[in-house]
């Protein structure tokens, strides 16, 4: 089951009436739309209530979506067209934003928008940010290994199988306990989630 | 929630989900520490990956589904993968029905034009009953059915000789190649 067959199965169930389908696709898709609509609405609070809005436009039109694309690149379509709107409606001029999906994605990690960092705002990104470091630190190395070969190097589980030696239930297996043990960690941090 | 489903779900985090994938999303949308543990490994990989957002609101999802809980439900056909298989399958079987009647109505026309251009059907038909009349009102069976079959048989002899004459004569005077020495009518075997 690919990304898209997960998706796609995610959104069947939501025509089916399961609410609880899209808020799994929320939750997998939260910090990517964020992360765009912070490109164009500068500010944190208003980024969060037109990511808000841009899910909820979603949901609404998920009957028409097609599945002629991911999933993402059509939530990202409403997300782009809800921050425009968002900005058309305050008067404010958009930012020259001409850029496809992929060098939106290559950018949205290196976020520029410090001058409205505040300690508050950041103090939750980076405890989350060390605490998964530290965590990662104290994994054992087959665990690390096989976890950072899937999150950073974007491995499949049969090429980390292929690197690792090893079966892919065991590289399933790996990456499932390095998670675990990570989210020990990180559980007290997003408690209130 | 077990370790094997939480697993099941990580491998979904992956897109990698085997056959257990399928109830990996059963458990998301049925259990409450799936979907927590869902949520909590998307932050992971976002942090690993460096797309965490600078500005992280926790309660973000649970204001969207408090939303969303108020809009309607959504009752809609799943399109996507399955109707892109099913819509040719549907003209397909529109043609095919199309065909098949188009194809049934012209043999009945044929059927019907035979009826009236070709009478000896008719009259082959009724053939046998006058057999069986004879031999109850001669009132010596066996006699009488023996001599219809022999002068059915010279009938049909005639008719099976007058038949391949034809068929020769008619090939070699109108239809070059393989097709003149092929006999294309065979006598027909009665029971």
């Amino acid at each position: 089951m690919g990304s898209s067959d997960t998706d796609q199965t995610l959104v069947d169930r939501v025509r089916n009436g399961e609410k609880r389908a899209f808020d799994a696709l929320v939750l997998k898709y939260q910090s990517r739309v964020v992360n765009l609509v912070s490109r164009f609405v500068r500010n944190p609070a208003d980024a969060m209530d037109v990511t808000q809005e841009a899910f909820l436009k979603a949901y609404r039109a998920i009957p028409k979506f097609r599945g002629e694309s991911a999933f993402y690149t059509w939530l990202y379509r409403i997300a782009v067209n809800t921050a425009k709107n968002y900005l058309a409606m305050q008067s404010r001029r958009p930012p020259e934003i001409d850029q496809d999906i992929s060098e939106i994605e290559q950018i949205e990690g290196d976020n520029t928008l410090k001058d409205q960092d505040t300690p508050e705002h950041l103090l939750l990104t980076e405890e989350i940010q060390a605490t998964v470091i530290a965590a990662i630190g104290q994994l054992p190395e087959d665990l690390r290994t096989a976890i950072m070969l899937r999150e950073v190097e974007g491995l499949s589980y049969e090429e980390i199988a292929t690197v690792m030696e090893c079966p892919i239930g065991t590289v399933r297996s790996r990456i499932f306990r390095a998670r675990e043990a990570i989210d020990r960690d990180l559980k007290p941090l997003l408690s209130n989630e | 929630m077990t370790d094997k489903w939480l697993e099941s779900v990580s491998a979904l985090v992956d897109d990698e989900a085997d056959a257990a994938g399928v109830g990996a999303i059963e458990a998301l949308l049925r259990d409450e520490a799936a979907r927590r543990a869902w949520a909590r490994y998307h932050v992971i990989s976002d942090c690993l990956r460096g797309t965490l957002p600078r500005h992280i609101d926790p309660g973000l999802a649970r204001r969207i589904s408090d939303a969303l809980r108020r809009e309607a439900t959504i009752l809609a056909p799943a399109q996507g993968h399955r109707s892109r298989i099913l819509k040719p399958l549907a003209g397909l079987a529109v043609a095919a029905s199309v065909a098949a009647v188009a194809i049934l109505g012209i043999r009945s026309g044929e059927e019907a034009r035979d009826g009236q251009s070709q009478p000896a059907i008719a009259v082959q038909t009724p053939l046998a009953p006058p057999a069986r009349t004879i031999t109850f009102a001669s009132g010596h069976p066996g006699a009488q059915p023996a001599r219809a079959q022999t002068t059915q048989g010279r009938s049909s002899a005639r008719l099976n000789r007058y038949l391949v004459n034809y068929n020769e004569y008619r090939n070699n005077a109108a239809v070059q190649g393989m097709i003149p020495y092929v006999r294309i009518v065979a006598p027909e075997n009665n029971e």
